[in-house]
């Protein structure tokens, strides 16, 4: 499996999942035009995002179509359960810290 | 997306001084986790991506915003890849 890392490091690349991300689903070409890079780039950039298997790519006629991999139903409810009260222990974390440097008179 | 906010008792530049403290980045990233900076301007914004064990993650963005009494900190988690459908 291809780093996650060396698929996200790249800006451009990021970009480009962000946008199938967005839309649900997406083509070279469609993204093409609006991220304002060729076609053969783009198809480049969703070809390393799909060996690390962030995106899926299907054959429809002529051109390959890149959806967001799809998770297992149970995964994506723990995410988005799991990600919120992550995010209030994380915060909290902030406000500590904050005091934590202010105690420290810095 | 998951979205969150606090308010914090400081000023912008000290609320991101905290923010952007390799203590406090060290404790958000635990053990396993991997990020990558998009945008850094200081003291209002902060974008990265971040993600574990070379599981698909997500795109985090930290906005800092000054308000009576202090700073208000929001914070939007957007998932990408596997968990972007099911959590867009």
């Amino acid at each position: 499996m291809t780093d996650v890392f060396a698929a996200l490091g790249d800006p451009t690349r990021r970009t480009v999942l962000r946008e199938v991300s967005e839309r649900g689903s997406a083509t070279a070409t469609e993204l093409a035009a609006p991220l304002g890079i060729s076609r053969q780039a783009v198809a480049k950039h969703l070809g390393v995002l799909a060996d690390a298997h962030l995106v899926d790519g299907r054959r429809e006629g002529r051109e390959t179509r890149f959806r967001p991999t799809p998770a297992p139903l149970g995964d994506a409810i723990s995410w988005m359960t799991g990600i919120g009260g992550a995010w209030d222990e994380r915060l909290a974390a902030l406000e500590r810290h904050v005091e934590t440097r202010r105690a420290r008179g810095r | 997306m998951v979205a969150r906010d606090i308010t914090l008792p400081v000023e912008p530049d000290e609320a991101w001084d905290a923010l952007t403290d390799p203590e406090l980045l060290a404790q958000w990233l635990g053990e396993d986790r991997e990020a990558v900076l998009e945008e850094a301007e200081a003291p209002e914004r902060l974008v990265f991506w971040w993600w574990e064990d070379g599981e698909a993650g997500s795109r985090v963005e930290v906005t800092l915003q000054p308000v009576v009494g202090g700073t208000r900190v929001q914070v939007s988690d957007a998932p990408v890849g596997p968990f972007a459908l099911a959590a867009a």
